[in-house]
């Protein structure tokens, strides 16, 4: 399914003011609807190691599996579509030869990497996601954060231990919970939501949301949300200008039209009525 | 790391490191800080630390645990606060974690988190199964339970919503644009944003109530 006119994207990174070296990566294959971003972490040049190896993999993976999918099918165990499943694959692979790199080459030893990737399919928005990489909505003019952050400071907030307003303050907000290549086994969290003519999406790493709020995000998005190439530019130099503490990453893609081939996705998958 | 300093109802003192993941507080011998007093239950409260951060939490105790005298369940620790447990009073001296660590990521192994909680697991991975209920009309009592990460429901033309399974629960979504009226949860309009559904809500969608139910 080509999507070269139904959606519109922009890519940007930078290394930001601090660090030396940008462990960030991002990637996107328009023909299949498909953006990843990744933030990697360890010693050395190994975090960027890390983050390469899983946007490549992502995208690989589905590749190679895109022409082979039975689209539009929805598995019946899990409940998740066949291209969300899919894409949870294309996390675990990308786990697996991190993992696997990281054991057998010692200057990787101990590299990781958060991943949060996106497949838009037939009006349907399908998100894979490991760490505290965020995948934003922007609909109707409001800012949705859709993912929930691996780390430290979500546990908490569920475990009862903070308010969400004291753990703002409180808590460290860089311990991430769960990442690629870290342990031998990781567990790919999947969501799946609609998708709207009009929608945009963002994929960022934390050096956005850690730099700028989600309000200033959404502002940001509304102001210029028919660009989204001087969207993705002004959200980084919003991030550099606050600080720039961080590698900062953002992915963005905007709807345009309906990315269905013939019927409103929810007509063909009504459940009553 | 941190330590307590611990003043017990007689005046001792003795300074222990929180260099474990749990340290548990109590009258019974097999406490890390075991205290010899009436008014302390047998298994207290705990300490967990999770790399520089410590976290009080009080066992359903008799008597409970204050800290800066405020009765409390769980409490992040910070430097200075003073926990009193029965008799005895602990002082708490946090440590401050260098800028470069507030800014690196880090990641904590899921046995780190689990062996310091020493709890069931979170809610997330353990997943309710949520249903809807019809609750008027011609189907009123029919059931449908949602186990896909995706459920729509609603008339097509006339009321669309549709509902995610997400780690932490389960969200009603808006279909159909600004132009399509939104569904109704508890007699209220949702807005644009994925709204979180709990036990019992009503949700009145194209003419149709309907019951969530979580189990």
């Amino acid at each position: 399914m080509a999507l070269k006119n139904k959606i519109s994207t922009a890519l940007l990174t930078d290394t930001g003011r601090v660090r030396n070296n940008n462990e960030d990566a991002v990637a996107e294959s328009v023909e299949l609807g498909l953006l990843v971003l990744a933030d990697g972490m360890g010693g050395y040049n190994a975090g960027e190691i890390a983050s390469g190896i899983a946007t490549t993999t992502v995208l690989e993976t589905a590749r190679k599996e895109w022409k082979d999918l039975q689209h539009g099918v929805i598995d019946h165990e899990t409940g998740y579509s066949v291209e969300a499943l899919m894409l949870k694959r294309a996390v675990e692979n990308a786990h697996a030869t991190i993992f696997q790199v990281s054991q057998s080459q010692p200057q990787c030893a101990g590299m990781g990497t958060t991943v949060v990737a996106c497949i838009l399919h037939q009006d349907i928005l399908s998100i894979a996601y490991v760490g505290d990489s965020r995948l934003y909505r922007f609909r109707d003019g409001r800012l949705e954060q859709v993912t929930r952050d691996h780390s430290l400071l979500e546990e908490l907030i569920a475990r009862g231990h903070y308010t969400r307003d004291e753990a703002m303050n409180l808590v460290r907000k860089n311990i991430v919970t769960r990442a690629l290549g870290v342990e031998d086994v990781v567990t790919v969290d999947l969501i799946e939501d609609t998708l709207e003519v009009g929608d945009i999406l963002l994929l960022c790493s934390d050096g956005l949301n850690d730099m700028i709020s989600d309000e200033v995000i959404g502002l940001t998005l509304n102001k210029y949300a028919a660009n989204v190439e001087r969207a993705a530019k002004e959200l980084v130099r919003l991030a550099l200008e606050n600080g720039g503490k961080d590698n900062v990453t953002v992915a963005l893609a905007r709807v345009d039209a309906s990315l269905m081939r013939s019927r409103r996705w929810y007509e063909r998958l009504m459940e009553w009525f | 790391m941190g330590k307590l300093i611990v003043t017990d109802g007689n005046g001792n003192t003795q300074e222990i490191l929180l260099d474990k993941e749990r340290i548990s507080i109590g009258r019974h011998p097999d406490n890390d800080i075991s205290l010899n007093d009436k008014a302390v239950s047998g298994h207290h409260a705990v300490i967990v630390t999770i790399l520089q951060d410590s976290f009080l939490e009080d066992l359903d105790s008799t008597n409970g645990t204050q800290v800066n005298a405020k009765q409390i369940a769980k409490h992040p620790l910070m430097d200075g606060d003073v926990i009193s447990i029965g008799r005895n009073t602990m002082k708490y001296e946090g440590t401050k974690a260098a800028e470069e660590d507030f800014q690196r990521t880090m990641v904590l192994k899921p046995g780190q988190f689990t062996a310091a909680f020493d709890q069931a697991p979170s809610a997330a991975s353990k997943p309710l199964i949520g249903k809807l209920k019809v609750a008027n009309g011609a189907n009123a009592g029919k059931e449908l339970e949602l186990t896909k990460a995706l459920t729509t429901v609603g008339r097509p033309g006339v009321q669309v919503a549709a509902i995610t399974r997400r780690a932490d629960g389960y969200y009603i979504v808006h279909v159909g644009g600004a132009q399509t009226k939104r569904p109704l949860v508890n007699g209220k309009e949702i807005d644009s944003q994925a709204f979180k559904l709990n036990h019992q809500d009503m949700i009145e969608l194209a003419g149709t109530q309907m019951n969530f139910i979580l189990s």
